[in-house]
């Protein structure tokens, strides 16, 4: 009786600990205490030459709450450009990795802000809750709800569905896709997707080598290869064909699948990884490609392909 | 970032425990716990997954024995995860012999209720020495993947996994210690996954195992 007692324990015990939905999120791998944008000086993917520098009067830091459900948050969001033409910009809305926070992504965001020249668009971007100095803990409706949060903000400066660009990278494909497929405040009206991954399950039927469910280990979804299915606006993905974390064979491409919108480019980077497309593709390509996705005028060559 | 996903190799390593080389002989009793599982790169730093299992043997007559195991991490992660198997003496030698396992791991996730069942045979060689207590051995193990589809109607393209191993058991009196140093499915290509594996070629994991098992 007592061996049956324990052993029901040691089950009990066994079977109500652990997932694996946290091990998604990196958030603050390098903590900071305040933001520092340009003036960051800790690692980064990649830095802009001094000459792509932003005036300060452009870069605006500022808090926005966010409601996921009831659980309200106060998260960091950043726009560089000029907040009072918003009602009449363009804006891409950014919604960055895994990794750390704002500062980490800054030169990303900065990256884009150069599309179509200097400011030509304006660039939102935000800390998920958990990340940066943003309050709470991340979460799989935390990122839904934290990328709707700057939709409002967006809409409060008078932006419309028309004008709203979103752009996923990495785990940021997750509300990029999901608010773009199930839109809340604002309708975007294309997406972009950088490595995008096609679900929480395909990364553990890669791990494992077998296709076992991904519910054996987590609760997260994320399914972005089903969303994408929903959603209609003009899409283009970009991805490392040497990307080792998100596999461009079995993500990216299966993203790019399923797809059944109006429109899409896909734009394979040759020698690229994760985190340097920008960068293998050069700045000004990367930066080419984006801003005639944008204007509508992109065209299919070599690199850039519908297929 | 990749240190954050290093958990995700969980089964591929419960996939390949350590089980009964030569069998036992009728009416013995084994009780065994194993630790162990693929080897990764963690920072640089090469560490095998410590995961463990528990599970008991037992000889049904001198030539068959039937063993069955739980994997006590994967049921840490809501995943009950029971393995069987019997083993049946092929050859017998003086100080040698034979041996071929024939079983199956059965998962049943305890979030939802998804069943999934691998079938697997093992072929062993092993070869006794200091008067017949330690052995060595030597396995080809085969998984079979009864899956024809993955997540989104992906093809699965490898449907035979196979793991090759290198054991050696020390027995004293009725304890008996266990190392096995594997190549877990080596015809699989390791690259652009979340997890650094560490094996030749791009090719699969080594895998590390320790155990410890008590004869009744």
């Amino acid at each position: 009786m007592r061996i049956i007692f324990l052993f029901s324990v040691v089950v009990v015990f066994l079977t109500s600990c652990l997932k694996m939905d946290d091990f998604l999120y990196n958030p603050n791998e390098h903590p900071i205490d305040s933001y520092r944008l340009q003036n960051y000086t800790g690692e980064v993917e990649f830095r802009l030459p001094d000459s792509m520098a932003l005036a300060d009067s452009m870069i605006h830091l500022f808090t926005m709450m966010s409601n996921d459900q009831g659980d309200v948050k106060k998260i960091y969001g950043l726009y560089l450009g000029d907040i009072s033409k918003i009602a009449t910009d363009t804006v891409i809305l950014y919604c960055h990795g895994n990794k750390d926070h704002l500062d980490f992504y800054y030169p990303r965001a900065q990256l884009l802000a150069w599309v179509g020249g200097k400011h030509h668009y304006g660039v939102m971007t935000f800390d998920y809750r958990g990340f940066g100095l943003s309050e709470g803990k991340p979460s799989e409706s935390g990122l839904y709800a934290d990328a709707d949060a700057a939709m409002q903000w967006l809409k409060q400066k008078g932006l419309t569905s028309d004008r709203l660009m979103i752009y996923g990278f990495s785990m940021g494909t997750a509300p990029a896709t999901e608010l773009s497929a199930k839109p809340r405040s604002l309708t975007p009206s294309k997406i972009i997707l950088e490595a995008p991954f096609a679900s929480a399950e395909v990364f553990y039927q890669d791990a494992t080598g077998i296709a076992l469910p991904g519910s054996y280990v987590m609760e997260l979804k994320i399914d972005n290869a089903e969303e994408i299915k929903s959603v209609n606006q003009p899409f283009l993905w970009f991805h490392g064909i040497n990307d080792d974390f998100i596999s461009m064979k079995t993500h990216g491409e299966v993203v790019f699948k399923n797809y059944r919108g109006v429109k899409k480019y896909g734009v394979r980077t040759p020698g690229a990884n994760h985190s340097d497309i920008p960068v293998l593709l050069t700045y000004d390509k990367y930066r080419d490609i984006i801003h005639h996705f944008v204007v509508g005028d992109l065209q299919y060559d070599d690199l850039v392909k519908a297929q | 970032m990749h240190r954050y996903f290093i958990f995700l190799s969980l089964f591929l390593a419960s996939c390949a425990s350590i089980k009964t080389v030569e069998p036992l002989k009728k009416g013995e009793v084994k009780a065994t716990a194993d630790l162990g599982g693929p080897m990764i790169n963690f920072n640089g730093i090469p560490l095998f997954m410590p995961l463990t299992s528990i599970g008991s043997a037992m000889g049904i007559s001198d030539n068959v024995s039937v063993f069955a195991s739980i994997h006590t991490t994967s049921l840490m992660y809501k995943t009950f995860q029971l393995e069987t198997s019997a083993n049946t003496s092929l050859f017998r030698f003086d100080k040698s012999g034979f041996s071929a396992n024939w079983g199956a791991y059965t998962f049943c996730g305890l979030r939802e209720s998804k069943w999934a069942f691998y079938p697997y045979a093992d072929i062993n060689y092993y070869l006794h020495y200091n008067n017949k207590a330690h052995f060595a051995y030597f396995s080809f193990t085969s998984m079979m993947e009864l899956h024809r589809k993955k997540a989104f109607d992906e093809p699965v393209t490898k449907r035979i996994i196979p793991h090759l191993t290198l054991g050696h058991r020390w027995v004293k009196d009725n304890s008996e210690w266990g190392l096995e140093l594997k190549y877990l499915s080596f015809n699989k290509d390791n690259r652009n996954i979340v997890v650094d594996y560490i094996a030749p070629g791009n090719k699969g994991s080594f895998g590390f195992y320790l155990s410890y098992a008590k004869k009744f």
